[in-house]
């Protein structure tokens, strides 16, 4: 594999997952210029994306920009944790337009121990300069938790 | 009111094209094969529900 630090927007379509790169975003000033879309087909928008039928995913995106204060998303000693994605108030909790949250419900309700069940998550984070960055390659760890995280 | 999630980072797994290719095709054999490399039978893995920070 002919892995790199660091790929421009036009290589993204092939260009491999290495953790701890970092993946350019396009010039043209649109929702285009996302580039985990260009890397991988998981649409253009949103914290949490995943390929594949939502029950069943082959495989989910958490992208976060960890400049949410009340959104404490974080890597502490190799444990990353992310909150979902109902950021706006005044809809139910499975209700966000994207689904994200029900797509990870749906997997804990599975059971993320099942083989069967599980797929990789890749985490990105918001780089220096704004082109996301791969975190690493996650697998579900020891729990799932819901609750009252904001006013 | 929201969701958390929690993960724990694999060793140093980086995915190439064609994996990626046949992942995204369905093919659970390379999920299988990436999630091994980090397996640790010391995480249990659940579906607890706890209130969030």
């Amino acid at each position: 594999m002919n892995k790199k630090d660091r790929y421009h927007f036009d290589e993204l379509p092939s260009a491999p997952l290495v953790p701890g790169a970092s993946y350019d975003g396009g010039t043209a000033g649109n929702v285009g210029d996302d580039p985990i879309a260009k890397l991988l087909p998981v649409g253009n928008s949103g914290g949490i994306r995943s390929a594949g039928p939502i029950d069943s995913p082959h495989l989910v995106v958490l992208y976060s920009t960890a400049d949410q204060p009340e959104w404490t998303d974080r890597v502490v000693d190799g444990i990353v944790t992310y909150h979902g994605d109902n950021r706006t108030p005044g809809q139910g909790l499975l209700e966000t337009p994207r689904h994200g949250n029900r797509l990870l419900h749906g997997m804990a309700e599975q059971g993320f121990a099942r083989p069967s069940n599980r797929c990789p998550f890749l985490v990105f984070t918001k780089g220096g300069n704004q082109a996301p960055k791969i975190r690493q390659v996650q697998r579900p760890c020891d729990h799932w938790a819901g609750g009252n995280s904001r006013p | 009111m929201n969701y958390v999630v929690k993960l724990q980072l694999l060793p140093s797994v980086a995915i190439n094209r064609a994996d990626l290719q046949r992942l995204l095709a369905g093919d659970r054999s390379i999920a299988k094969k990436l999630i091994s490399q980090g397996l640790n039978d010391q995480i249990s893995i659940d579906s607890s529900m706890s209130k969030s920070p």
